[in-house]
C-alpha cells in the first residue's frame, strides 16, 4: 500500500475552498481521473486506501491549516494509494482538478517515515498590505513579532517574505497581532501567499 | 505574479461569510468551453469583452437563482439547463446566485457590479438572464440580483442596451406579482422552450427591445407581459411527451452544498393526485424515463462527475414503475465499480417503500422521513393523499425492525375542513410511532415531528379554499406542541408568519407587485430566511401599496377568475373544481394508473389511461 505525498497549488478562486473540504475535492477529481475513457488509455484508476470505522473515508494527511484567502504554491499533502501512481495518472488527476486547484508534483514516501507535520514543520510565506500606503506600518509590526518568534523574515520590496515553525506560531496568530498592532483591520487588508511548506532548511 | 491579488472582489471575499458561494472553483465539462471561446476571442472573457465579431454572433446567458449558492447549485433543473444551452450552437451559458446580505452591502460600498460564478462577466453584459422561480418568498432576492447589476428593476425601465429579463419555473405559473419584473415569462419545460427563445435572441440581436419581445412572443409558451395576450386566446404550457436524455456531464462545486450528489431523474409528473400539491398538478403527465437509461445515466454521471453519491429525483420515486430493477443493478454497479451510494428522496409511508429503501444498504445510517400530511383517515381522504392508517402502521413497523432508529413525519396544519381531532391526530401518530419502537425493545428511538402552514396553491383542487390566519396556526402549533407529553418526540412547527407571506404571493395579482417593491426598498431580503425575515417590513409595504392581504388569503369565489387563468396547464379548471368538491364529500380519487379520472392531459399525451395500477396503492383498493 505505497504512500505518496503530493503537492498542489490553490489559486485564484480556490483560494476560498476552505481546507476542511479538500479530502472531497481530492477525491472527486481522482474518481474523474479514474474514468473509464482513461483505463482505455491504459491507465489505472486511483484508488485510496479507506480508513476503518462507521463512515470510512479516503486516508490523508495535511500540512498545517490553510487559511481561507491565502493563495498556496506547494502545499503537501500525504495519500494512501491500493497501487502505484504512475506520471500519466497523476497529470490525469490534475487536469480534473476544479478551477484554481492543479497537482503540481509527487513522490513516494517509504514505509516508516515520519508523518507530514513531523517532517514538513516550517511554512514560508509572502505578505504584503493590500494597498501600497499601509505597507509600512505593516512591515514595522510585522519584524515586531518576527522579532523572538520567525525562523527568518526579509524585506523584497513588494512583498516581506518570512519562514515560521508552524507549531510556534500559526498565520493566523500572526495576523491577529497585526490586527492588534493596528497595522491593518482584518485579512482583507493582507495579501499572503503561503510558498512552501517542508523542513527547515 | 500573482494576477489574483488585482482581483477589485478579493478584499470583498476575504471579508464575507461563505467565500467560496462566490468564488466558483467549479469543476465541469463546459468550463473548457469557455476556456476555448476566451482562446478563439483573443480577449479576456472575464473582461466581458469577446471580439466583437464573435459577440455579435453569440448569445451570453446568465441562469439566475434567486438564493444563495449552497441551495440553488442544489437545484438539478440549473444542471440541466446549462448543459442544454452549453450545447446548443453560439450559446455561452454561466450562473448567478443571490449574493448574502453582507456581499450585497459591500458591494454596494465598493460599488462593484455582481458579476456570473463561471467566468466572472458583470450580468449587465449577457444578453439574457434567467431567472428560476422556485419559492415565493425569494422575489425579494431577483430585485436585488437585477439593482446590483445596474439592471432597472422594473421592464418598463429598461432600454436595448439591458439584458432581456426571463422568468420560468413553476413560480412563472401564477405570473400576476412578477410580471412587471419581467420581459419575458416562459410556461413550461426549459427543455422545449430555450432552443427557439435563444435562437430568436440571437436573430434579433441589433433590433429594438420591443420588436424582439414580439418576436419573442410568438414563441409557444412563451408569455411577454408588456405585450400582454390576444383576447380569448390562452397561453399553451409547453412540455415534452418524453423524458429529455440525460446530461452528459454535471458540474460538481467545491463548496459543501444542501444536495451534494449526482442527479438523474426518474420520471416527471405524479399520478397520485393530492390535493394540495402543486408539484403535481403543474407537472402532469407522468413521463417514465426507461430502465436502462436510468442505469446508464447513474454509472456514466457517477465516472464522469466523480461523486460518490448519485439521487434518484422524482415526486415519489417508488411510483417509478421499474423502481426495483434500477435499485436492484445499481446496487450491483455500486459494489462493483466501488463506493457509491444511491439516495432516494420522498418515500411514500407504506411497505413497498420502506422494503425499498431497507434494500439500500446506505440509506439505513441516517433517518428515515414519511409524509403523512395530515392526522386522521378523514383528513387524508380529503387531500387525497391515499394513505391508510394499516400503512402508517405496518411502515412505522417494518422501519423499526429494519434498525431505523430516527423517524421524521411531515404533517399540515389548516387544511380544509380540519377540526381539533385531526391536529390530535398528529400527536397521536408520532406517539404511535414510538409505542411500536417500544415494542420493539427499541429504546434509543427518535421521533420528530414537523409541521408546515397549509398554503391553497393555484393551479390545485384547493386554489379556492381560505387559509388559516396568523393566529390560528400560531394557536394550532402551539396545540400540537403542547399535546405532546413525549420527551422523545419533538415537535415544530413552521413560522406561521412566513406561511402568511407565502399565501398571499401563492394566489398574487399584479396589484402586489408595488408591494413588493416597496418592502424590498424597505429592506426586505432572503424573505425565506428566518434570521431576515420581518414581517412589519411588508405590513407597511402592503399598506403603502392599499393591500388587503385578506383577498389573497381568503376563501375564492368559484366564479372568480383567477390572474394564472389565461395560461392553459393541460389539466382543467374543471377538473380542478370536480376534485375540490370530491375534497368536501372526502371522496378519494384512485391514482392515474388505477384509473384515469380525466384531468385534461388525457387530450395531450397522457398514456397512463388506468393501465396497470400505482405500486402498492392499498387506498385504492
Amino acid at each position: 500500500m505505497p504512500r505518496y505525498r503530493i503537492f498542489y497549488e490553490k489559486r485564484g478562486p480556490a483560494c476560498f475552498i476552505p481546507h476542511i473540504v479538500l479530502p472531497t475535492v481530492l477525491t472527486r477529481a481522482a474518481n474523474r481521473a479514474s474514468h473509464s475513457k482513461n483505463e482505455d488509455c491504459g491507465l489505472m484508476p486511483i484508488i485510496f486506501q479507506m480508513t476503518e470505522g462507521f463512515s470510512p473515508h479516503a486516508k490523508m494527511s495535511f500540512a498545517s491549516e490553510l487559511p481561507v484567502g491565502v493563495v498556496a504554491l506547494m502545499e503537501p499533502v500525504d495519500i494512501w494509494l491500493t497501487g502505484n501512481l504512475s506520471d500519466s495518472e497523476f497529470k490525469a488527476w490534475s487536469d480534473n482538478m476544479p478551477t484554481g486547484f492543479k497537482l503540481n508534483d509527487f513522490t513516494e514516501i517509504p514505509d516508516g517515515s515520519p508523518s507530514l507535520n513531523k517532517s514538513c514543520p516550517v511554512s514560508e510565506y509572502l505578505l504584503k498590505s493590500s494597498t501600497a500606503d499601509r505597507m509600512d506600518s505593516v512591515r514595522e509590526a510585522l519584524f515586531k513579532i518576527a522579532e523572538n518568534k520567525f525562523i527568518d523574515c526579509r524585506d523584497e520590496g513588494e512583498f516581506i517574505r518570512f519562514t515560521v515553525n508552524n507549531s510556534v506560531v500559526a498565520l493566523g496568530a500572526i495576523v491577529r497581532e497585526l490586527i492588534t498592532e493596528n497595522a491593518v483591520q482584518g485579512w482583507h487588508e493582507l495579501r499572503i501567499v503561503r510558498v512552501r511548506v517542508g523542513a527547515q532548511q | 505574479m500573482y494576477p489574483e491579488f488585482k482581483d477589485p472582489y478579493w478584499s470583498l471575499l476575504a471579508q464575507v461569510k461563505r467565500p467560496s458561494r462566490y468564488s466558483g472553483s467549479e469543476w465541469a465539462v463546459n468550463l473548457k468551453k469557455a476556456e476555448s471561446e476566451r482562446a478563439n476571442a483573443d480577449v479576456k472573457l472575464s473582461a466581458g469583452l469577446l471580439s466583437s465579431e464573435r459577440r455579435s454572433q453569440m448569445l451570453l446567458f446568465c441562469l439566475a437563482f434567486p438564493d444563495v449558492y449552497e441551495i440553488g447549485m442544489s437545484y438539478y433543473g440549473f444542471q440541466l439547463l446549462e448543459n442544454l444551452l452549453n450545447n446548443l450552437p453560439n450559446v455561452l451559458s454561466d450562473r448567478v446566485y443571490c449574493p448574502w446580505t453582507d456581499m450585497e452591502t459591500l458591494l454596494r460600498k465598493s460599488s462593484l457590479p455582481l458579476v456570473s460564478v463561471e467566468n466572472k462577466i458583470p450580468l449587465n453584459l449577457f444578453d439574457a438572464i434567467g431567472f428560476t422561480l422556485q419559492h415565493e418568498l425569494s422575489y425579494t432576492n431577483i430585485l436585488t440580483m437585477l439593482d446590483l447589476s445596474c439592471i432597472p428593476v422594473r421592464s418598463s425601465d429598461r432600454n436595448s442596451k439591458d439584458p432581456l429579463i426571463i422568468g420560468g419555473g413553476v413560480g412563472a405559473f401564477v405570473p400576476g406579482i412578477i410580471s412587471p419584473f419581467f420581459d419575458i415569462l416562459c410556461f413550461g419545460d426549459g427543455e422545449e422552450m430555450l432552443p427557439e427563445l435563444c435562437s430568436c435572441i440571437i436573430e434579433t440581436k441589433g433590433e429594438k427591445r420591443e420588436a424582439r419581445l414580439d418576436a419573442c412572443s410568438k414563441i409557444p409558451g412563451v408569455y411577454v407581459p408588456s405585450i400582454g395576450l390576444n383576447t380569448g386566446v390562452k397561453v399553451k404550457r409547453v412540455f415534452s411527451y418524453c423524458m429529455p436524455p440525460v446530461p452528459d456531464s454535471l458540474i460538481v462545486p467545491s463548496a459543501s452544498i444542501v444536495h451534494d450528489r449526482a442527479v438523474v431523474e426518474l420520471f416527471r409528473g405524479c399520478s397520485r393526485g393530492c390535493r394540495f400539491c402543486q408539484a403535481g398538478m403543474v407537472t402532469r403527465p407522468v413521463r417514465e424515463r426507461k430502465v436502462e437509461e436510468v442505469v446508464e445515466g447513474v454509472n456514466s454521471l457517477i465516472a464522469k462527475t466523480g461523486w460518490e453519491e448519485a439521487g434518484l429525483l422524482s415526486l415519489a420515486s417508488c411510483d417509478y414503475t421499474g423502481i426495483k430493477q434500477v435499485l436492484e443493478t445499481l446496487s450491483e454497479n455500486a459494489d462493483k465499480r466501488g463506493r457509491f451510494k444511491i439516495s432516494l428522496p420522498s418515500l411514500r409511508m407504506d411497505a413497498f417503500s420502506v422494503e425499498l429503501a431497507a434494500g439500500m444498504e446506505s440509506v439505513k445510517r441516517g433517518s428515515l422521513t414519511f409524509a403523512p400530511e395530515a392526522g386522521t383517515q378523514r383528513l387524508r381522504d380529503v387531500i387525497n393523499k391515499g394513505i391508510k392508517d394499516e400503512d402508517i402502521e405496518s411502515s412505522l413497523m417494518f422501519a423499526f425492525s429494519k434498525g431505523w432508529s430516527r423517524i421524521k413525519l411531515y404533517f399540515m396544519m389548516g387544511l380544509p375542513t380540519e377540526t381539533e381531532e385531526d391536529l390530535e391526530g398528529i400527536v397521536e401518530i408520532a406517539g404511535r410511532a414510538l409505542r411500536i419502537a417500544r415494542a420493539q425493545k427499541n429504546k434509543r428511538a427518535e421521533v420528530s415531528v414537523s409541521v408546515a402552514g397549509f398554503v391553497p396553491k393555484a393551479h390545485t383542487p384547493f386554489q379556492w379554499e381560505r387559509q388559516n390566519s396568523i393566529t390560528e396556526l400560531r394557536e394550532k402549533g402551539r396545540l400540537i406542541k403542547g399535546k405532546n407529553r413525549n420527551r422523545s418526540v419533538t415537535m415544530n412547527y413552521h413560522s406561521p408568519e412566513q406561511t402568511f407571506l407565502e399565501g398571499v404571493f401563492a394566489r398574487g395579482d399584479i396589484r402586489l407587485a408595488d408591494a413588493l417593491e416597496f418592502a424590498w426598498r424597505d429592506g426586505a431580503r432572503f424573505d425565506n430566511w428566518t434570521e431576515t425575515f420581518d414581517l412589519d417590513r411588508w405590513n407597511r409595504a402592503f399598506e403603502r401599496a392599499q393591500v388587503d392581504t385578506l383577498q389573497y388569503t381568503g376563501e375564492r369565489n368559484l366564479s372568480e377568475n383567477f390572474s394564472w387563468d389565461f395560461i392553459d396547464m393541460g389539466v382543467t379548471k374543471d377538473f380542478l373544481l370536480r376534485e375540490r368538491n370530491s375534497a368536501h364529500s372526502e371522496k378519494y380519487t384512485p391514482g392515474c394508473k388505477t384509473a384515469c379520472s380525466g384531468c385534461g392531459l388525457q387530450e395531450h399525451g397522457c398514456n397512463l389511461r388506468g393501465q396497470g395500477m400505482e405500486n402498492n396503492d392499498n387506498a385504492a383498493l
